[in-house]
């Protein structure tokens, strides 16, 4: 009786299944059409997130990225500061003024300091200027 | 260029998944709402949504994701038409739309070469089936459909379906006790 009843669920299936086929294969053209386009529009959709899905982008952004980090490193504020400071020291000792570098000597000589501040220096280097001048007048 | 021809290799996969279960697609969701347009936006919305969020996954794992979209997107149907059903009671406003319902199988032209005898036989089959497919309740017609026409095991079909292999197995034994009865005149 079992045995029976499985027959013919299995009978009932396979007819039911092939129905179903054959009610696919039968559809009508416009319902064949539209699903046709529905696929395409579909794949479509696939085909333009794609160009922006990140995998396609993945060499470029990489390469955008490895600049934009070299960028950060060649002008990081204290790269910067250092660069600019080298810049500016170079600057300085091209073009400072005969007369700053004179000074700076001074200041930095204890001995050169001490003679500076002397007044009998001062009348002493009067003297030799005057008789500096007396000699080039002959 | 590798990339692109990944992407042409898979751009070929998925035309063929869905050029093969888009016909079987449809007639699920035809037999679920009994309405050729809803069944169309239906398919067009699961394809949309398995490409879009799906395409990258192993082409093996589409059938399965397909068909759960799918029938996450009948229910969603079910329950919006079950809501405008409410409404309409109350307002008792009838458009007709329900003596509209398709006879989706009896409009199918039967181009095989079988005998006028067995052609209407065929055709009456369809039909009845038809009916009778569409009155089993959702879970039990989607579970049947499973099984019976897409070939998926217990345990697949559970897992589409969210629910245990011991609901499947229920599910699919009602769905065919029920078929049985309303199709016995055919048998």
């Amino acid at each position: 009786m079992s045995t029976e009843l499985t027959k013919e669920a299995t009978k009932l299936e396979s007819k039911i299944k092939a129905s179903l086929d054959a009610s696919v294969m039968d559809l009508d053209q416009d319902t064949q059409q539209a699903l046709a386009s529905i696929r395409e529009k579909s794949l479509k959709n696939q085909q333009a997130r794609t160009w922006l899905n990140f995998n396609a982008w993945r060499p470029a952004s990489g390469f955008a990225f490895s600049a934009l980090l070299a960028i950060l490193f060649v002008y990081h504020p204290n790269n910067l500061d250092d660069a600019l400071q080298r810049i500016a020291t170079q600057q300085n000792i091209s073009h400072e003024q005969p007369e700053q570098i004179t000074m700076l000597e001074l200041l930095t000589n204890a001995e050169d300091l001490e003679t500076a501040t002397d007044p009998d220096f001062y009348v002493w280097i009067d003297e030799v200027l005057a008789t500096e001048g007396i000699n080039n007048a002959v | 260029m590798p990339m692109e021809r990944d992407f042409n290799e898979q751009y070929i996969s998925m035309n063929h998944f869905l050029a093969d279960v888009e016909g079987r697609a449809f007639r699920m969701a035809q037999i679920a709402t009994g309405n050729r347009d809803d069944a169309l936006e239906i398919v067009q919305d699961t394809m949309m949504k398995l490409v879009q969020k799906y395409s990258h996954h192993q082409a093996t794992e589409w059938k399965a994701l397909f068909y759960s979209i799918l029938n996450t997107r009948i229910l969603d149907w079910h329950r919006r038409q079950s809501v405008r059903n409410r409404f309409r009671s109350w307002l008792n406003w009838n458009d007709g739309e329900d003596e509209a319902i398709e006879d989706v199988l009896a409009q199918h032209p039967d181009e095989t070469n079988h005998s006028p005898d067995a052609k209407l036989q065929d055709s009456q089959f369809m039909a009845s089936l038809n009916t009778a497919l569409s009155a089993l309740p959702l879970r039990q017609q989607q579970v049947f459909l499973l099984r019976i026409w897409e070939g998926m095991d217990i345990n697949e079909t559970a897992a589409i379906m969210h629910c245990s292999a011991s609901s499947v197995k229920t599910h699919y034994a009602r769905a065919l006790e029920k078929l049985r009865e309303k199709l016995e005149d055919h048998q």
